[in-house]
């Protein structure tokens, strides 16, 4: 079954609360183990994550992380059926929409395109929210961004990183200067 | 006889947990009866070391687990990392005749191992309040009556606090204080300097900032301030009871601690004009077996401890043990949760923090204390905490790449969350009361509960709004928004009463030795107890009253009385 049937057997069942990963497998992308994905997916989700959280000194950046396998995980096992609908289908029309303006698939295109296509999204969603009133479904790219931040930093990567990772305090300062540091990760 | 102990108790929680160390010390020969799984301490703490990667969904709950289990999903501590410690919805059903969430933990150490640890004594007016202003029935004890048990208990307990001198909190037995930050410091001082009759204070918890000679002996170990608790600790760093009274009772080895036994009701014997012993349903088998003894100490949470009563039904108690009010069940309440204000301070951006702190700062109440002067009854108290926002802020931010990751990698301005935990007014109308068709797994009746806030929450929760307002503001806060959360009582997880105490059994049902009216060896000492709320984390006070009545029970044993 191909992602698109997958959403509409998807709207089908929305409501209730379990798809089961057997309806979809047994077809094309039988190996990828988020059946609602294609297994091109992770690479893009990388891709767009590490667009917004990129490599810097010292810190691997989301695609590292591997935050775009992360992404298929928790949407597929966490999201509301209005929320995983949203995202599937914005991921599709992102898809769709990078083809039409530049003929290849957002994974191929350069750094300042790439940088492009965030930016566009980012408007979107600005759009999108000052029209909002109480009770509008989030933005795709609201989804989108929420699940990047929250995968990259509290992957061991990010976490051990972009942030200041420690498990055992053995104690507590109420108050210590600050100069810049990392915050801490917990 | 086989199956024939001095005592039982019913429910290995907080306070059934007190109930078997004190009884176990004493010598008497005691059995723990406890409907869910056994756990122990260390052994039994299957996520307690786990990092946030290593959980499948970084330790949120999947979307089918959520909808199927509305109740307990709304608890916060309820995740990934904890969601073996809670019941879930469908595995004990009840029934809402008003909306109230009931969050339960059935396992050996019941909801000790959840608890979020924080404790403060009852001062005078918490007790005197009730009966002084018409809200409430009279208490049988003073603070005078419980003030040597509080400090018996926090001893072994351990609890960290700071001697704050107020007559509205009584200071206790403590280890040394968490500290506040900075910006904590600035909205204490400035609310000590516009009002007189506030003190915000370092929140006291059942924590061991320093252990003593007897929780090394416990086997417990200092507190390391990492605030993954509720997944049971490694350390021993907070108070249980798989940590503490359990293995402390064991080591006398008078106590036989059953897991799996679900107390279907206690066998009240007409002829003697007491309690026998206890019906047993196990909990996989489904087999009955019958245990008995000299005194039942009933501490299965406050709204089961309720049902275990009123489905111990008798000729000579046909409306459930010890009823002969018909107040079994009522005058049932819990703590008003809704009030939140959140806001945010600019300065202080040269200062940060270190280690996680397992307590918040708390303002005592200040209304009604000497007098109702207000035009509600009851008080409430304020927790709050200040603290640097994380990488969450950058999910509404319009940036990306590079600037934005090292942006969101550093502290930023602070922020404040503030919430109240109000009293509320126990009401005859507030009941439990046990379903006539629908039974559970085991056949027992299930439970109805029928509690709901009133007029008087109403315009407590205005006040707190506009007061938690006031003082933020005062300390030079910004961005001030009070929400109100809407949540459903049992939501605060402080559910109290439906078998109170009081001096006069015709309005209420145990004494002030928490022994049934009517059944004197049959004692109530967890929350179920409580003739009125006050605004504290009740369990302390649920461990004090326990071991104040099973030190009565002893001597009263001793003296063949019972
Ligand atoms: C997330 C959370 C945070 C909390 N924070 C605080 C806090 O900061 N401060 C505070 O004071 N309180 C707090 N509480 C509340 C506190 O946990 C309870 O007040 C306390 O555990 C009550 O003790 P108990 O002995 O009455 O009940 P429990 O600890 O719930 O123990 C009752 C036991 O009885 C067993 N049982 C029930 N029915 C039967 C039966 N029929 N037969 C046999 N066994 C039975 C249960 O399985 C359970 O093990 C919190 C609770 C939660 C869940």
């Amino acid at each position: 079954m191909k992602r698109r049937e997958a959403i509409s057997s998807l709207s089908v069942i929305a409501g209730g609360s379990i798809i089961l990963p057997q309806m979809l497998s047994g077809c094309e992308t039988a190996e990828h183990p988020y059946a609602l994905f294609d297994r091109g997916d992770t690479e893009l989700l990388n891709d767009i994550a590490e667009t917004i959280i990129p490599e810097t000194p010292g810190s691997p950046g989301a695609k590292a992380a591997n935050v775009g396998d992360f992404i298929q995980r928790y949407v597929t096992n966490c999201f509301s059926p209005v929320d995983l609908k949203i995202f599937l289908d914005g991921l599709a029309h992102l898809k769709a929409e990078t083809d039409k303006n530049f003929g290849k698939r957002f994974t191929s295109l350069s750094p300042s395109e790439k940088y492009d296509v965030v930016r566009g999204l980012e408007k979107q969603r600005t759009e999108y929210q000052r029209n909002a009133i109480p009770g509008t479904p989030p933005h795709f790219y609201h989804l989108l961004k929420s699940t990047i931040l929250f995968g990259y930093f509290t992957s061991e990567q990010g976490a051990t990183t972009a942030l200041r990772y420690v498990p055992v305090p053995g104690g507590q300062k109420g108050i210590i200067p600050y100069e810049g540091e990392k915050a801490w990760a917990l | 006889m086989e199956n024939t102990f001095d005592v039982i108790v019913i429910g290995s929680g907080i306070s059934g947990g007190w109930a078997a160390k004190e009884f176990c010390e004493k010598g008497m020969k005691t059995l723990v009866l406890e409907r869910g799984r056994n756990v122990k301490h260390l052994e039994d703490y299957p996520t307690a070391l786990k990092n946030p990667w290593d959980f499948e969904n970084r330790n949120r709950m999947p979307h089918q687990v959520r909808e199927t289990n509305p109740i307990v999903s709304r608890c916060y501590a309820f995740g990934e990392a904890t969601e073996h410690f809670f019941l879930k919805d469908t595995e004990h059903p009840y029934i809402q005749e008003k909306p109230f969430d009931w969050i339960r933990g059935y396992q050996v150490g019941g909801k000790s191992l959840l608890w979020a640890r924080q404790v403060q004594r009852w001062s005078k007016f918490d007790f005197e309040m009730p009966a002084r202003d018409g809200f409430g029935a009279e208490w049988p004890i003073s603070y005078d009556d419980l003030a040597g048990w509080y400090s018996h208990v926090e001893k072994f307990v351990g609890i960290s606090g700071n001697k704050d001198g107020l007559e509205t909190l009584p200071d206790g037995e403590f280890l040394p204080p968490w500290e506040m930050n900075a910006v904590e410091k600035h909205i204490q001082s400035a609310i000590k300097e516009n009002y007189s009759d506030r003190y915000p204070i370092i929140g006291r918890c059942a924590h061991l900032t320093e252990p003593k000679e007897v929780h090394l002996q416990q086997g417990r170990g200092q507190c390391q301030a990492r605030s993954l608790c509720e997944r049971g600790c490694p350390f021993g760093g907070y108070f249980s009871s798989n940590s503490s009274t359990l293995p402390w009772a064991e080591k006398t080895g008078n106590l036989t601690l059953q897991p799996d036994s679900v107390v279907h009701s206690i066998i009240y014997d007409n002829a003697l004009g007491k309690a026998t012993g206890v019906r047993v349903i196990n909990r996989l088998t489904k087999e009955t077996t019958e245990y008995y003894a000299r005194v039942i100490f009933l501490n299965a949470s406050t709204l089961n401890s309720n049902l275990v009563l009123l489905n111990s039904k008798s000729d000579r108690f046909p409306n459930g043990l010890g009823n002969d009010s018909g107040l079994l069940g009522k005058y049932m309440a819990f703590h008003n949760y809704r009030g939140e204000i959140s806001a945010t301070y600019r300065g202080y951006e040269d200062t940060y923090y270190f280690g996680r702190r397992p307590t918040a700062v708390m303002l005592p109440n200040f209304r009604n204390v000497y007098r109702n002067d207000m035009p509600f009854k009851g008080g409430y108290q304020i927790h709050f905490t200040a603290s640097r926002k994380n990488w969450q802020r950058g999910i509404s931010s319009d940036q990306f790449g590079a600037d934005f990751k090292e942006n969101i990698s550093k502290p930023g301005d602070w922020s404040i969350y503030m919430m109240a935990q109000a009293e509320t007014v126990p009401k005859e109308k507030s009941h439990v009361r046990l379903s006539d068709t629908e039974v559970d797994e085991w056949g027992i009746p299930q439970l109805i509960t029928s509690v709901d806030y009133d007029e008087n929450d109403e315009l407590l929760l205005q006040d707190f709004f506009k007061q938690g307002a006031e003082m933020l503001e005062k300390a030079g806060c910004e961005n001030i928004h009070a929400r109100d959360t809407g949540q459903a009582p049992g939501l605060d997880i402080h559910e109290m009463g439906g078998v109170r105490m009081g001096p006069d059994p015709k309005n209420s049902l145990l004494n002030k030795w928490n022994q049934l009216h009517t059944c004197n060896n049959v004692f109530v000492t967890d929350g179920a107890c409580m003739a009125s709320t006050g605004s504290h984390n009740p369990s302390l006070t649920f461990m004090a009253l326990t071991a104040r009545a099973a030190n009565y029970a002893v001597e009263q044993m001793g003296k063949g009385e019972l």
